[in-house]
């Protein structure tokens, strides 16, 4: 069949690159515009608060005094910056990841897909679920992805404090469920060889949590018994995956045996030694793999124990211990973030830098909260601040009224990225561009169509000029066909499904392709093996052979029978005709990998065109 | 048309009955039933079986689509060629004309075969139909019909797909054929009723393992059919009964068992139909008998509606031997090329009261033998696209090859 074996639209696919630039320089344009309108307007407004102040003043000259004797506020916790500003850092930095060209069409199959390929069968329905929106969208899903991580790194980084700040860590909380969920399978714990050296239990996971802490009132960093409960959570935690890499029989405890099998950590290692990357971060790699593949079983060894003893560490909640744990937890996290797992963030479809990073900061923030809690006497200071009128707040402190206005903006940028994806997973019509990446676009020509006298499947005469009046949708089939043809008779029957009103102003036609096996029963065997004798407006038509010829003929179906037990062959090629009878749209209609998306996909494109030329 | 011969043959049983009948339809199987059971403990003999022996399985038996038949003028054969990767094993039918001495790539076009052919002869040595076993999207089986050995061909079609068997199509005399497609989990007779596209429900599975004889037998499944030279449709079905190596025919009384002498240690195995076709005046069988331990053919005849069935010696396949081609040679020759591990053989029975035997080791790559029709043995090489007919030597003792064809095989062309 000629067009058959497509190859599937690969990750640097032009078209799809070229749209996903564009969108997201036109979202950028927009972002800016909207900056740049706000930065107006805090100018318009901070010029009328300084003529209102002036006015005031010059009526009571006591009042600048009382302002300036105002005391100032209490600086954010350290333990708390630490993990607004880091993580603020780590959402913005991934956003700018996701912006990678080879984002819209890589990521589900070779990151999202492949990590899910070990879990259970509900875990990667629940991703495949995601999956199948992605790629059915996958400009519009690409792009949210950038401006919702970007604009939640924005926001946490310019609202330092009260509810714009913690309406922010929720929202990062929020949307690091959902890439824990669709986006990493729950990091792999439901499936084999769970281990923190290659990011367990996910690096969102941490972003989630750091999330959850900046989103706690202020006071609570007042109290030491915050430190602490971080420090004994992630004490616990490091416990426990210390017991996890301490258990036999899960090949971390040996590194090549013999020469030819090798240990988990070194299989890894060595997978990621071959990522697109620069050679010394490579050369680093790929020797750690062979110190452990001859080493395996003192690396897991020292491994066991470092996680052990920190762990325990920081569930003693002393100062001293906890100091020292912090240090070798943060050497440790940066040689395992270089050594194992590489960065994370290399190789064209790198989406985050893995666990390493915000795991670390997680422990140092805890560390600082615990030495550096301050008095009881600033916690109810803390708490008199925050009681203060939002209305007072924004018309006595400039900063922190700028910091609002910059927090809504971010609040925008996510919008600008969430809204548009929420709307377009709603429609279960792929994008068409899905079909016009592989299959290029659809040729706009205006030519007569070419007439016809054939039979339907009901034995009844139909001609083209029968047919005026109805936007037209013709493509040919070979009824016996084993591939092509089932799938496009699939695609006619969704794009029918998908018209909904314009349905009745259009008829969906195949023309016999195949001179042998051509009469009625064929084409209503294969109509009711598709489905297709339940739509209204579906005409299979045939004739003689010398009919039939002839329209292959001018309308480029170039039929060849072949020997030795081949199909027909065939062009896989599908005409829009408008109203007027004339040709409007030649599209190739090779169903390629013909999965759901790429027919939902050529249904939607079908659609577009069957709409415009029924609405011109 | 009248799909048997006139006389006193009764009409055929329809799958579907009018509601009136219903209650008659019940009352009957009523008696029969009662008539069954009184029959069950009587002496194993002639026209007789077992009932009480336990309903076993069904031999696990699958039946190549590799083949070949003879006919008086014509030998014709079907073989998988092509390249096993994807979709590019093809399955190629030729033919060997007496006249000519040759072989002829006739593989019908028109359609993707990769799901299988399945073919039956008719009266005269140039008819043929075809079945085409469904594959991929493909949901129905088309089917082609010569007349004049594979020159031309003649489109039909069933509207569901065919068993994927060798013996899923038979041809009668005149325009008489039968079919056997697959309808969901069941599978059913249809016959023709008009031209190669109009087909109608002969008998099912369900209804034969639900008449006395079905029972008897414990029909698990139809495999195989044929139409006798009288017109009568038999229908090939696997027994979970022990002993009973099941073709029902429907013919004096409604779907009964033929007398297919089962004796000595086959007692014991249930049989499943491999093949079974009409070759001149005599419908051949080729079964599989096995009980767990071992699997055995068993080769059958009628030679004509009169005489008794015959049956050959067991061919002991032993515990791992399989069947990956048989079919029919001149006269009342039958063969099967069994697969023991690496090793391939191909073993001949000439006819009743002979003995199987073993033709010498064949050539690489036998896909299976044919007999001309003169009764000249001939092995079938197939190697990717290429297709060789080989001799016996003067000496009998090996093989020589006497024809090449290559054959134009569109790789890629079905996915």
């Amino acid at each position: 069949m000629q067009g058959m074996n497509s190859a599937p639209v690969t990750t640097g696919n032009s078209l799809i690159v070229s749209t996903f630039e564009s969108s997201l320089s036109h979202q950028l344009a927009i972002v800016l515009v909207v900056l740049v309108v706000l930065v107006v307007a805090w100018n318009v407004w901070r010029g009328v608060q300084f003529r209102r102040a002036m006015a005031e003043r010059r009526a009571d000259p006591l009042d600048e005094a009382r302002t300036q004797e105002r005391p100032a506020r209490l600086p954010e916790p350290t333990a708390r910056r630490i993990l607004r500003i880091g993580f603020g850092l780590i959402w913005l930095f991934d956003g700018l990841l996701q912006a990678q060209s080879s984002m819209p069409v890589g990521l589900t199959n070779q990151v999202i897909q492949p990590a899910a390929s070990g879990s259970p069968s509900w875990v990667q329905h629940l991703v495949n679920s995601g999956v199948i929106i992605w790629n059915n969208h996958p400009i519009q899903a690409a792009v949210a992805s950038v401006w919702i991580q970007v604009g939640i790194g924005v926001w946490l980084l310019v609202a330092p404090r009260g509810r714009w700040s913690r309406t922010g860590a929720m929202v990062s909380i929020g949307w690091g469920l959902v890439v824990w969920s669709f986006g990493e399978a729950f990091g792999a714990i439901f499936a084999p060889g769970l281990t923190i050296l290659f990011g367990a239990p996910g690096g969102v996971v941490f972003y989630c949590i750091a999330g959850g802490l900046i989103a706690l009132p202020e006071r609570w960093w007042s109290r030491p018994r915050t430190g602490r409960s971080i420090l004994l959570g992630s004490g616990i935690f490091l416990i426990g995956m210390g017991i996890l890499q301490a258990w036999p029989g899960r090949g971390f405890w040996q590194g090549a045996v013999r020469g030819h099998q090798t240990g988990s950590l070194v299989a890894m290692v060595d997978s990621m030694s071959t990522t697109s990357q620069p050679s010394f971060l490579s050369s680093w790699v790929s020797s750690f793999g062979s110190f452990d593949a001859s080493h395996g079983w003192g690396v897991n060894l020292f491994a066991v124990i470092a996680l052990l003893g920190i762990g325990a560490a920081f569930c003693t909640g002393r100062r001293g211990p906890v100091r020292i744990a912090a240090w070798a937890a943060c050497i440790l996290c940066l040689a395992d973030w270089v050594l194992i797992e590489d960065l994370g963030f290399l190789g064209g479809l790198g989406t985050d830098p893995n666990s390493m990073i915000p795991m670390a900061l997680i422990f140092v923030a805890g560390y600082v909260a615990l030495v550096q809690a301050p008095s009881t006497a600033e916690a109810s200071t803390r708490d008199e601040e925050t009681r203060e009128p939002f209305g007072t707040r924004l018309r006595d402190n400039p900063g922190y009224a700028l910091r609002s206005l910059a927090a809504l903006a971010a609040a925008g940028v996510v919008l600008l990225g969430a809204a548009p994806m929420a709307f377009a997973s709603t429609n279960p019509t792929a994008s068409p561009i899905v079909t016009e990446a592989s299959n290029g676009a659809p040729d706009v020509v205006d030519s007569p169509a070419p007439g016809f006298d054939l039979t339907d499947q009901n034995g009844r005469a139909v001609h083209l000029s029968d047919l005026r009046g109805k936007a037209l949708a013709i493509t040919f089939l070979d009824p016996v066909c084993t591939t092509d043809c089932p799938i496009l008779g699939q695609e006619f029957r969704l794009a029918d499904e998908a018209l909904g009103s314009a349905a009745s102003h259009t008829e969906f036609i195949a023309i016999v392709a195949n001179p042998i096996y051509r009469s009625t029963f064929y084409t209503n065997a294969f109509d009711k093996a598709q489905g297709l004798n339940k739509l209204s407006n579906w005409l299979y038509l045939t004739g003689s052979v010398a009919e039939l010829d002839k329209l292959w003929q001018v309308y480029g179906a170039e039929v060849t029978v072949s020997p030795a037990g081949a199909m027909v062959n065939h062009s896989d090629i599908a005409y829009v005709i408008n109203p007027d009878g004339r040709i409007r749209y030649i599209m190739s209609a090779d169903p390629g990998a013909a999965t759901s998306t790429t027919k939902s996909s050529f249904a939607g494109l079908l659609d577009q065109q069957l709409t415009s030329v029924i609405s011109s | 048309m009248k799909l048997m011969k006139t006389g006193s043959r009764k009409p055929m049983v329809r799958a579907k009955k009018p509601r009136g009948r219903v209650a008659l339809s019940a009352a009957l199987s009523g008696v029969a039933a009662v008539a069954t059971l009184g029959m069950i403990g009587a002496p194993v003999g002639a026209g007789g079986y077992d009932t009480s022996s336990p309903l076993g399985a069904a031999p696990s038996v699958s039946a190549p689509l590799t083949s070949s038949v003879t006919t008086p003028t014509a030998t014709w054969a079907v073989v998988l060629m092509g390249k096993n990767d994807g979709f590019n094993l093809f399955w190629q039918l030729f033919t060997f004309d007496a006249a000519s001495g040759h072989w002829t790539l006739v593989t019908p076009p028109g359609v993707a075969d990769n799901g299988g052919l399945s073919v039956a002869t008719g009266a005269s040595g140039g008819n043929l139909l075809v079945g085409f076993e469904t594959s991929q999207a493909l949901k129905f089986s088309p089917l082609a019909l010569t007349a004049n050995g594979g020159i031309d061909w003649s489109p039909g079609g069933l509207e569901v797909p065919l068993v994927a068997v060798p013996s899923a199509v038979a041809l009668g005399s005149g325009t008489h054929a039968v079919a056997l497609a697959s309808k969901g989990t069941q599978s059913e007779i249809v016959a023709r009723s008009g031209d190669l596209t109009s087909w109608s429900p002969l008998v099912t599975g369900r209804y034969l393992a639900g008449v006395p004889s079905g029972r008897t037998c414990g029909v698990s499944s139809i495999s195989a059919v044929t139409i006798d030279p009288s017109g009568i449709v038999l229908a090939g079905v696997s027994c979970r009964r022990p002993g009973i190596a099941g073709v029902l025919l429907d013919s004096d009384a409604p779907w009964h068992l033929a007398p297919i002498p089962v004796s000595g240690g086959l007692l014991d195995d249930t049989f499943a139909p491999i093949r079974l076709s009409t070759v001149g005046t005599t419908v051949e069988g080729l079964f599989a008998a096995g009980n767990g331990k071992g699997t055995n053919l068993v080769a059958t005849w009628a030679p004509d509606d009169t005489r008794p069935w015959l049956v050959s010696p067991p061919l002991a396949l032993g515990a791992t031997g399989h069947v990956v081609a048989a079919g029919t040679g001149s006269g009342s020759t039958q063969f099967a090329l069994v697969r023991t591990g690496a090793s391939l053989r191909a073993d001949v029975v000439d006819g009743p009261g002979e003995r199987w035997y073993a033709l010498p080791p064949l050539p690489a790559s036998t896909a299976t033998v044919a007999f001309e029709p003169n009764g000249q043995v001939t092995a079938l090489t197939v190697d990717d696209t290429h297709f060789a007919s080989w001799q016996l030597t003067a000496d009998g003792g090996s093989w020589a090859e006497v024809q090449t064809v290559k054959v134009p095989i569109a790789f890629n062309s079905s996915g």
